[in-house]
């Protein structure tokens, strides 16, 4: 597998690299070989209070990350929003066909332009239960991509991103699987219902249960979440996967 | 537990094996609109589900499925080998100690953190199979999107081609490599989930 780029000796270095600055080096250079400028490898976070589980390794110019963090465009950056709509790579010229552009996203866009990001490629990482996460390989334009580099990158980024989970597992204290609540069956079917709108009186016809014993599940559930509303324990139990958009949505 | 089946279980008519296809055919003909044939609109059965097939299947006490995923022996005929050779940049790998992994599903109905934990589940039967059994490397035919949820699993994998557009998806083939590393890397990644490998035909891999 030696078009344009030796991608088995890029996945075993990635297997093997144990810092992020050995990560970093990697795919500054899988970017360079691939005929990309720019790399941002990052979990959907708040990048102006990065938490400690998330990873954010990123080789764009530099005044272009403080526009980010400081206009908070990291939160309705359009790469991202289109990412969520996909599986696989995507160029960013395709992006106004993914989703509708608003004005801001518009001006995002058009900003990052003048930082050497005119066009690019992003891998969505979609792993369940975790944060969203992206590959981006940006440049000023691909007019010098080499042969086959979009489905390189698409491996590239899939490696590179899961090398960055391990490391970053290393770095961790160990968390046996996991620090995600147990909750009960009975429990998770009731937060399913609380997430469609349903009452507690409502929730007990649907179940057959009376309505203080469904109020009791929803009650020990939000214990175990140790969060004070009903509404953050719906969108605690989606983002573990506890349970899913499918679940809520049916 | 984990039931570990052979195709003549279907063919007998358990009700494990039948719920299995069952749920194969809701899962990848109704919810993933694959072409692939049923058996009277209601079981998915392919040409690989023959002897040489092996399930490894999580079902509820009552025999509801909540998981499987099908290994096929790379020595006959197997999907990445008879319908996505050109998914490998060399040779499709082969042999006696290579098995692939195909038809992972997980039912949908069982929710969404089930669903992971069956998928784990499943997964460290495989790899403990594998080792009982002298199985060295899995192949198996990926779509674009599962390629990080494969990896996130912590087993060693390699690309053997690049992912290329079959038909309207973009399909890609990996090689996870077993060795007694695996289920600490396994344990590592919060993907172990040990249970009972229970068999459900004797004398599994003979012949």
């Amino acid at each position: 597998m030696n078009r344009g780029y030796g991608l088995q000796d890029f996945v075993r270095r990635c297997n093997l690299a144990a810092t992020n600055d050995e990560l970093f080096g990697l795919l500054e250079e899988a970017t360079t070989r691939l005929g990309f400028e720019q790399f941002a490898m990052t979990h959907h976070v708040d990048m102006a209070g990065l938490p400690s589980d998330a990873v954010h390794l990123f080789s764009y110019n530099r005044d272009w990350v403080e526009i980010l963090v400081d206009q908070r465009y990291f939160v309705d950056d359009p790469i991202l929003a289109a990412s969520a709509k996909t599986a696989v790579g995507f160029l960013w010229s395709d992006v106004g066909k993914m989703i509708d552009l608003t004005d801001r996203q518009k001006s995002i866009l058009e900003r990052a332009r003048g930082f050497g990001l005119g066009d690019g490629f992003t891998v969505p990482v979609h792993v369940p239960g975790e944060y969203q996460g992206t590959c981006n390989f940006g440049a000023r334009s691909l007019e010098k991509l080499a042969p086959d580099a979009l489905p390189t990158a698409q491996l590239i980024g899939a490696f590179a991103f899961e090398a960055a989970r391990r490391i970053m597992r290393a770095s961790q204290p160990i968390q046996f699987p996991s620090h995600v609540p147990q909750l009960t069956g009975r429990q998770l079917d009731c937060i399913t219902l609380v997430a469609m709108g349903k009452t507690d009186w409502e929730i007990g016809r649907i179940l057959g249960i009376s309505e203080a014993t469904a109020h009791e599940h929803v009650e020990s559930a939000r214990k175990r979440y140790s969060v004070a509303k009903r509404t953050q324990l719906v969108i605690r139990a989606l983002f573990d996967g506890q349970i899913s958009f499918s679940d809520i949505l049916q | 537990m984990t039931l570990i089946m052979k195709s003549e279980s279907y063919v007998r008519g358990d009700v494990i094996a039948a719920n299995m296809h069952r749920a194969r055919k809701h899962v990848f003909v109704d919810l993933l609109k694959w072409d692939v044939p049923t058996v009277d609109g209601e079981f998915e059965v392919d040409q690989f589900d023959d002897d040489g097939a092996i399930y490894l299947i999580s079902a509820e006490p009552d025999g509801t499925h909540r998981g499987s995923i099908r290994l096929l022996p790379t020595t006959r005929p197997h999907i990445l080998g008879s319908l996505f050779p050109h998914l490998c940049d060399g040779e499709v790998p082969t042999g006696p100690n290579i098995y692939e992994i195909t038809r992972g599903c997980f039912s949908p109905s069982i929710g969404a953190a089930a669903r992971i934990r069956v998928r784990n589940q499943l997964v460290t039967s495989a790899v403990e199979f594998a080792l009982f059994n002298g199985i060295e490397r899995f192949t198996c035919v990926v779509e674009g999107g599962l390629y990080s949820q494969l990896l996130s699993l912590g087993w060693v994998c390699e690309p053997l081609g690049l992912p290329q557009m079959v038909g309207s998806t973009v399909m890609g083939a990996l090689q996870i490599t077993v060795t007694r590393e695996t289920p600490r890397l396994l344990l590592n990644a919060g993907s172990y989930v040990h249970s009972t490998l229970e068999l459900a035909t004797p004398a599994l891999l003979a012949a």
